[in-house]
């Protein structure tokens, strides 16, 4: 079987969803900080297929686009993890949902 | 003279004198009184100039463009209507500001006072003149929020902060309907102009509706008090007496019927309901004033009613077949006559807010009718021309309300509404009534407190305007006082002859003077406390509370809107953290997502509220929605 | 790749690193004795100075593209496009954040003094560079630098539980946010096979990119910058945000963020809204997102008594009336959009600066409650409070009205011919009157409270700075003077957008 861009559209459109099902249901907060990873990891994955099927490959758009995320994407979790520390010295946890203080 | 320069002049010299007063005079009181009162003076003069010699010349700038496709203009459009609205505002606006130097000779905010003033004048100038709708809207919401800082000059008394916010929010309800009354004209004509809206209004009279009118009448239910947003007016009373009487008795809440005279071709197709306003709230107020102890809260019920004959007339002048399209008849019989009554009514109603203002001065700021008394023997000149506004106020023949009100009930006589006629005639006499007992207990008897008893009569800037008002109120309505300068207004007003006129001119002196011997009989002098209250205890309280309109709005804001948002609240987190509840296997029932609603606060449930955004617009994108 | 053009083109921003090196180095070793308000004073002055001289570095392209000269031409594939709008709007992020520093300076949460300010230079860079991003990179690199700043703004009280509270949960919500855009982007990339703007617009306009990528582009892109303006349902972390973070990040996210937001948008779904088939699709959920964030931003301050969770409502709400001149898809509409994203940045800015200062002498957050007899206390401070207020509240003749009339006629402009309410847009401008109506109950609530008197005045009388008073008075001569004068801005956006 030939391997279409529609077929890495569709694992990508999947790695997005299970990603944001992930981020919704999971209380963990650092397996929710890898649960966006996978999402943005879904985004490079449709940068590389659109880049590799697309009519100039030459250019190169694509993987630069994706180092570009890569690093933000690791930014992002340095980020994530500093505030994730930050919660565990006020709350002692890392469960969402027992971080809620705020109310109305 | 180029009339153009003198339009940017009259617009610029009220707001140079704020800006003056307030970077520099602020605390140079009596500096900052006497400039004002100056700069009114010339700008009454300019004012004089442009109504009675008309120079040639139009004055209109782009104020701005958006994208090349829709011009706003600021503009005048000066006919004899506005130049009538103009003439009441200068001569009530001078002889108030001339009041003032005396009334606030010692308060300690009087620069504020005048700068706020002056801040009116412009606001209601921009009314008066205004060329399109969007430019009166605007001028519209300035002279809201002068009225809103002046009714708040008295900031230290918590119920001057409420009156204020009161008179701000009631008259923006009206002015939601005022803005999508303007939103649809400008759907149906596709312009602001007023001129082009003329124009167009009667090449296609087809795009006039019923919705259109009372849009509109919206706003002018909110600017001049009608039922049901009146509730507002009597409170602003706790602004300065002279600005009740300029502010909320001669111009401002008048802008209402203004604009109305000044649009009425886009207000035809409502008139009967306006009309019905009008006579409600006429009839209304006249009731209410009966259980007002408050010297200011009876004239200002006292107003509301002649506002309500103002509407009133505007309704009646479409409804009924006497429409005359003479040369100069631009205006429809309606719009003249309540153009006319506006204009007495300025004028005595102006002469007894500054009469009052002249008698709670002398009493140390008492307002109690029945805290003072005896005040005719000390104070013969307020008493005296306060007696001849209440005079004319009743409808005493030949003085200047009486051929106003002579023509409201002339047109209701001679159109099909029968009620509406007997209502605002027997409304006649209630404020003969009330305003004979307001009379009576304010100046007879004897002193009913001490500040009473030491009552002296002011001095010239008190006393001054009252009489000049005094004579205006007795002038004001005979047609030579107007000349040929108003004919389009005045020109259209219709004359009673024969039995008619025998009979008004009966009633009017029945009613004005018997409603002062009844008012002496009923509510004697020389009584400490109100008549009807000893009588009719019950009535009288019901009277007191304004028949519970303010009532109901409280408990409309208590019951249903705050809890609105409080349900409003509560679904918020019921949403958040319970119809969401994360994870399929997590489906609990009712129970459980009432109690989770109890916290929210939570992430996941956040992201929830996201997710479902996100749902929602993949549905409208592919098409489901 | 020519480098003298490059350092040229992003010569402001270099200087504002620049400076803000400088600032670190100095707070870490000479100032590191010293307490941490005259830190705090110190490292203000040198930011104040970097952003001073990056403006100046504006101001000088400004002049150089505005005389037609080719030194900034080559937009490096358009990275960095500088033109007249896009260097005004540059230039207005930086003299908005000029007012941010000089407001924060008096008030900062902790010892890290010159990491705080670091941020706010970071988050200025981030939102100048995503104004004049014309290239699908460029702008993902900005976007995340402006929103990792201001994740960290945010928690930066680390000390307080509810600051970081309000920190993991805009982190988390953006965090999805941000992936949802990345993926809406890489189905434009994928759509039109271009990283810049100009050949994206090309390629859709001329038809070769295939519309339902197009369509699923724009529907995460709605998505990804919904977060971004605060616009509902998207809108959850900004009540946390504004509450619990410092009150002068609050107001950069207010301020700052929003426009550079806007400005996207109106670049990215102009030329997508005049002519692409999906259209019709696209205003719907738009009209949607705008429906929903103004009825639940004004109810939803109805019921606040926290006067910066208020705000916060608000600016909700102000994000669904701004969208309104989006919705009109034409020239209009995006000249409206950028020009109130002015005016109410301008307003905002104002009003969270005030509450700033009025918390910090207070030492803790204001509630409505609190602000019973200031109007006595500090007549000035009050007076442009108001001016604040009211503009927001979209009273003439104050700059607030004059933006919501342009939005609003540009949305029924959009559609001169229509034959009843439903169509067109008039039963939207309408909703948003009425909800302009409903706001005025909260922020006259607001009002009075400033000016009944209390027995107790809660506020004593405060002593601003200079710095801090001449900003806000600044502020209040904008909000009024673009009221009564909005034409200058206007033709300008037009001229340059045209």
């Amino acid at each position: 079987m030939e391997i279409t861009l529609n077929h890495y559209l569709i694992l990508s459109a999947v790695l997005f969803t299970i990603g944001l099902i992930g981020a919704l249901t999971r209380r963990h907060i650092i397996i929710m900080l890898v649960c966006l990873e996978i999402m943005l990891n879904a985004a490079n994955l449709n940068l590389i297929a659109f880049w590799h099927f697309g009519p100039n490959p030459i250019l190169l758009h694509g993987p630069l686009f994706t180092l570009f995320t890569i690093a933000i994407a690791a930014t992002e979790a340095a980020l994530g993890l500093a505030l994730v520390l930050a919660i565990y010295r006020h709350f002692k946890t890392v469960d969402l949902e027992q971080v809620q203080d705020l109310k109305e | 003279m180029n009339a153009a320069f003198l339009y940017q002049l009259l617009f610029l010299l009220p707001l140079l004198t704020a800006a003056v007063i307030a970077c520099f005079l602020r605390t140079k009181h009596n500096l900052a009184a006497n400039f004002s009162v100056l700069s009114g003076l010339i700008f009454s003069a300019i004012a004089l100039f442009l109504i009675y010699v008309r120079p040639e010349g139009d004055w209109s700038v782009t104020w701005l463009t958006l994208g090349g496709s829709f011009e706003l203009k600021f503009g005048v459009l000066f006919n004899d209507l506005s130049a009538l609205m103009l003439l009441v505002l200068i001569i009530v606006g001078f002889l108030v500001q001339v009041f003032s130097l005396g009334y606030m000779k010692d308060d300690l905010g009087k620069a504020r006072f005048f700068a706020g003033l002056s801040i009116f004048m412009f606001a209601m100038l921009g009314i008066v003149l205004a060329d399109n709708l969007v430019m009166i809207f605007i001028f519209w919401e300035l002279v809201g929020f002068s009225s809103y800082v002046l009714i708040n000059h008295y900031f230290d008394k918590p119920s001057a902060v409420s009156a204020s916010k009161k008179a701000f929010i009631v008259n923006r309800i009206g002015d939601f309907g005022f803005l999508l009354g303007i939103l649809f004209v400008y759907w149906q004509f596709g312009t602001f102009d007023l001129v082009e809206l003329e124009e167009r209004a009667r090449l296609s009279p087809g795009y006039l509706s019923t919705g259109m009118a009372l849009l509109l009448f919206c706003g002018v239910i909110g600017k001049s008090a009608q039922m049901p947003l009146h509730v507002w007016l009597p409170d602003a009373m706790e602004g300065p007496t002279p600005i009740s009487a300029l502010i909320h008795a001669a111009t401002m809440v008048a802008a209402g019927i203004y604009f109305s005279a000044r649009v009425y071709f886009l207000m035809l197709p409502g008139m009967e309901v306006i009309m019905w306003v009008g006579t409600i709230t006429a009839v209304f107020a006249a009731v209410v004033a009966f259980g007002q102890n408050d010297i200011k809260k009876i004239l200002a019920f006292s107003t509301l009613s002649q506002l309500g004959y103002m509407v009133a007339a505007l309704g009646l002048g479409a409804a009924s077949s006497l429409q005359r399209h003479g040369e100069h008849a631009v205006i429809s019989t309606g719009a003249a006559v309540a153009m006319y009554h506006l204009t007495t009514h300025a004028f005595f109603k102006a002469l007894l807010f500054l009469g009052s203002g002249s008698v709670i001065h002398a009493c140390h700021h008492e307002q109690d009718i029945y805290k003072m008394g005896g005040l005719y023997g000390e104070m013969k000149i307020t008493s005296i021309t306060f007696g001849i506004g209440v005079l004319a106020i009743g409808g005493f023949p030949f003085l200047a309300g009486f051929f106003s009100k002579d023509s409201i009930l002339h047109l209701a006589h001679e159109s099909d509404f029968n009620l509406v006629s007997y209502l605002l005639f027997g409304t006649t006499a209630l404020t003969g009534l009330y305003m004979g007992r307001l009379f009576v207990v304010t100046f007879f008897g004897k002193p009913r407190s001490a500040h009473a008893e030491r009552a002296k009569e002011n001095g010239p800037a008190i006393v001054l305007p009252l009489v000049i008002l005094g004579i205006l109120s007795v002038i004001g309505g005979y047609e030579w006082f107007f000349g040929h300068t108003f004919e389009a207004v005045i020109g259209a007003i219709p004359n009673a002859e024969g039995p008619f006129k025998m009979l008004m001119i009966i009633t009017g002196l029945l009613f004005s003077v018997g409603g002062l011997i009844v008012g002496w009989l009923v509510w004697n002098p020389s009584k400490d406390s109100d008549t009807l209250e000893n009588v009719a205890p019950g009535l009288f309280k019901a009277l007191v509370a304004k028949l519970y309109f303010d009532s109901i709005y409280d408990w409309y804001v208590k019951k249903v809107q705050d809890r609105g948002a409080l349900i409003l609240g509560f679904l918020d987190q019921l949403f958040i953290t319970g119809l969401m509840v994360r994870g399929t296997a997590e489906i609990i029932g009712l129970m459980g997502i009432v109690s989770r609603s109890l916290h929210g606060g939570n992430i996941g449930g956040y992201v929830y509220w996201f997710a479902i955004g996100v749902v929602v617009l993949g549905a409208i994108a592919f098409g489901v929605l | 790749m020519n480098y003298p053009q490059l350092f040229l083109t992003t010569l402001p921003e270099l200087i504002v690193v620049l400076g803000m090196f400088v600032a670190l180095g100095f707070d870490y070793t000479k100032y590191k004795e010293l307490d941490p308000q005259t830190r705090s004073n110190k490292v203000a002055a040198l930011s104040t100075i970097a952003l001073m001289l990056g403006l100046a570095g504006v101001v000088w392209q400004f002049l150089q593209v505005t005389d037609g000269s080719k030194t900034f031409s080559n937009s490096f594939n358009g990275q960095v496009v500088l033109t007249p709008l896009t260097l005004w709007f540059k230039g207005l992020i930086f003299v908005l954040a000029l007012f941010v520093v000089q407001f924060a300076k008096t008030d900062v949460p902790n010892k890290h003094v010159s990491e705080y300010f670091g941020l706010i230079l970071l988050s200025t860079l981030g939102m100048g560079f995503l104004i004049t991003a014309q290239n699908l990179i460029m702008l993902f690199v900005s976007i995340e630098l402006i929103s990792l700043s201001l994740y960290g703004l945010t928690a930066f009280q680390t000390d307080k539980k509810f600051s970081v509270e309000a920190g993991i949960k805009y982190f988390t919500i953006g965090g999805v946010s941000s992936a949802f855009l990345l993926f809406g982007l890489s189905y434009l990339f994928g759509a039109t096979n271009e990283l810049s703007f100009e050949g994206i617009t090309a390629a859709i306009t001329s038809g070769a990119a295939p519309q339902n990528y197009v369509l699923i582009a724009s529907a995460f892109l709605v998505v990804g910058l919904g977060f971004k303006i605060a616009a509902a349902p998207f809108h959850l972390w900004a009540p946390d945000t504004y509450q619990c973070g410092p009150v002068p990040v609050a107001a950069w996210v207010a301020s700052g963020s929003k426009i550079a937001s806007f400005f996207l948008l109106v670049q990215l779904f102009g030329p997508v809204l005049e002519t692409s088939e999906q259209k019709e699709t696209l205003i719907a959920g738009i009209v949607l997102v705008s429906v929903l964030s103004m009825v639940l931003g004004n109810i939803g301050a109805l019921r606040q008594s926290c006067v910066k969770r208020l705000l916060a409502y608000s600016s909700i709400a102000h994000a669904g009336y701004i969208l309104i001149g989006l919705v009109a898809a034409n020239e209009d509409g995006s000249i409206s959009v950028l020009f109130y994203a002015v005016i109410y940045s301008l307003a905002t800015l104002g009003a969270f600066a005030t509450i700033g200062i009025i918390d910090s002498r207070l030492g803790r957050e204001a509630q409505i409650d609190d602000f019973n007899g200031t109007w006595k206390q500090n007549p000035g401070l009050s007076i442009l409070f108001m001016i604040f207020i009211l503009s927001l509240a979209g009273i003439p003749p104050l700059s607030g009205f004059f933006g919501k009339f342009y939005l609003f006629m540009a949305a029924i402009g959009s559609q001169p011919e229509i034959a009843s309410w439903s169509e067109g847009f008039y039963w939207l401008v309408a909703v948003a009157l009425l909800m302009s109506a409903v706001s005025l109950f909260y922020y006259v609530k607001v009002l009075k409270a400033f000016l009944v008197s209390a027995d107790t005045p809660k506020l004593p009388s405060i002593q601003i700075t200079k710095a801090e008073g001449a900003g806000l008075l600044l502020l209040a001569v904008l909000v009024v003077y673009l009221g009564i004068y909005p034409t200058g801005l206007v033709e300008f956006i037009a001229a340059s957008l045209g």
